[in-house]
């Protein structure tokens, strides 16, 4: 089975990745499918505390130490269809993974057998974050209505596209095209990432094809998150808008999640129950997450006139 | 209009291309606001889209906007056109004097708003409205008004020479006894 993978990454921290990972992930499984998590989030990883689970004895440095294969290290959550491969918690440095590590970490992925497989990035635009974000079938940023969130979000944006057209050109053995051409940048005048891409087009027609060809499937999904009010939401549309008129690349505003008040008090409140009820009933499985997650699957996108 | 630009027009405005003509106006006014106005999803990358690239933008929005308006309105006549009532108002604009009233009657018959028509014209709803009442007090010099009647009755595919004629004929004969009373 063909399993679909799911990025959620962004660049800045404490805009909801997690708990939004977890959430998707949640609604899937109540759905009847089969779905498993990653918590990638090098660092800072936290999924299995939004599912309850205390000290768990398997994660992700067992499959970076000991090498353990990915599918030994997938543990089980309270939710049925729901499984999870626990966050590094104990002891890594993201920065360290070696390549090869990675392509297996990446090859081990693909193989999971499950019908959605969602990757919480976590914060941050690392080399290997990103590598993680391109990977997916799936690529979405989360971010909330706020200047400095939505700055981060368009960054972490731009470095995967910039790292997306050099992939392209590598592929293609025009390595040095993209190389050469960002070595001299002050010549070619190159400022920024539009430029760039303005460059390489012009360069031969050859690439110019090959690069609207493959980015022809590259698309971003954003989900805002922490939405107060109907301001809120008109930002979500602006984003979309100037990401599509500025980089020229295809992006789905797919929905959003409201700001809920009592959110903490009730993932700290719930820490301390015993029964899973309290997971199953979380205040963000709504009609909001409800419209978000069946946007995501059919690859439609929220209605401007009836958002 | 060839199918592929209008597509990209509508692309352009980032909308449906079934979407309803109040559905392209509340786009475009986004768009318009958008790309004009300073907002906390435009400041982060101020420096690398800048103004200058934003105006230009909001220029082909504009040529867009005024392109798919026609195009619905044009729609919106073609579908009129077959049914019964426009074979009458055919018949009436040949053989009488085009007045306000007339060119009200048939804009109403083709089930245009005058605030569309004054988007899409541009030309302000209120001379539109003038036009039609035949407020002559009120409307523009003789130069713009016959423009304007023209631009107008061209959108509701009255013969527009025609209707200018007509109508400024009217207009001169109100303007004379004017003068005459003064």
């Amino acid at each position: 089975m063909k399993s679909e993978i799911w990025a959620i990454g962004g660049g800045k921290g404490g805009t909801g990745k997690s708990i939004i990972t977890t959430t998707l992930g949640i609604y899937l499984a109540n759905h009847g499918k089969k779905v498993s998590l990653i918590d990638a989030d090098l660092g800072g990883a936290n999924l299995h505390s939004f599912l309850r689970i205390k000290k768990p004895k398997k994660s992700l440095t067992d499959f970076f130490e000991k090498k353990s294969p990915l599918n030994e290290i997938i543990i089980k959550t309270g939710v049925p269809n729901l499984q999870l491969i626990v966050g590094d918690i104990n002891t890594f440095n993201p920065t360290s993974i070696k390549y090869t590590q990675k392509l297996k970490f990446f090859r081990h992925i693909i193989s999971i057998n499950s019908e959605f497989i969602l990757i919480d990035l976590g914060a941050g635009t690392h080399l290997n974050t990103i590598d993680s974000f391109l990977l997916a079938d799936k690529k979405i940023v989360v971010t909330v209505p706020q200047i400095t969130s939505i700055e981060n979000s368009y960054n972490f944006i731009k470095k995967v596209l910039f790292r997306k057209i050099n992939r392209i050109l590598r592929d293609h053995q025009l390595k040095d095209v993209a190389r050469d051409a960002w070595k001299n940048r002050n010549v070619n005048e190159i400022k920024n990432i539009k430029t760039f891409l303005y460059y390489l087009k012009k360069s031969s027609n050859q690439i110019k094809n090959l690069i609207d060809k493959e980015l022809k499937n590259f698309k971003i999904d954003i989900i805002l998150n922490q939405v107060r009010d109907h301001n809120d939401i008109e930002i979500g549309f602006s984003i979309k808008s100037l990401l599509i008129k500025y980089l020229g690349i295809d992006v789905n505003f797919s929905g959003y999640i409201k700001y809920i008040d009592s959110f903490w008090d009730y993932y700290n409140g719930s820490q301390t129950h015993t029964s899973n009820k309290n997971i199953l009933s979380t205040p963000l499985l709504n009609k909001d997450t409800h419209g978000l997650v069946n946007n995501l699957v059919e690859d439609k996108q929220l209605n401007l006139f009836n958002p | 209009m060839c199918d592929k630009k209008l597509k990209k027009y509508y692309e352009l405005l980032e909308i449906n291309i079934n979407a309803t003509l109040s559905e392209v106006n509340r786009a475009f006014e986004r768009m318009k606001e958008l790309y004009s106005t300073d907002s906390i999803a435009t400041i982060p990358i101020d420096d690398e889209f800048s103004k200058e690239e934003r105006k230009r933008i909001l220029k082909k929005i504009n040529k867009a906007y005024s392109k798919i308006g026609t195009h619905i309105i044009e729609k919106k006549k073609k579908k009129k056109l077959i049914s019964e009532h426009d074979k009458i108002s055919e018949k009436k604009e040949r053989s009488i004097t085009i007045s306000g009233s007339i060119i009200q009657q048939v804009r109403e018959i083709q089930g245009i708003s005058l605030l569309e028509l004054s988007k899409i014209t541009k030309i302000s709803k209120q001379i539109l409205e003038d036009i039609e009442l035949e407020n002559y007090e009120k409307l523009p010099p003789e130069v713009y008004l016959m423009c304007h009647i023209t631009n107008y009755t061209k959108f509701l595919s009255i013969d527009s020479t025609k209707a200018a004629n007509d109508y400024m004929k009217h207009y001169k004969k109100w303007k004379k006894k004017s003068k005459k009373e003064v």
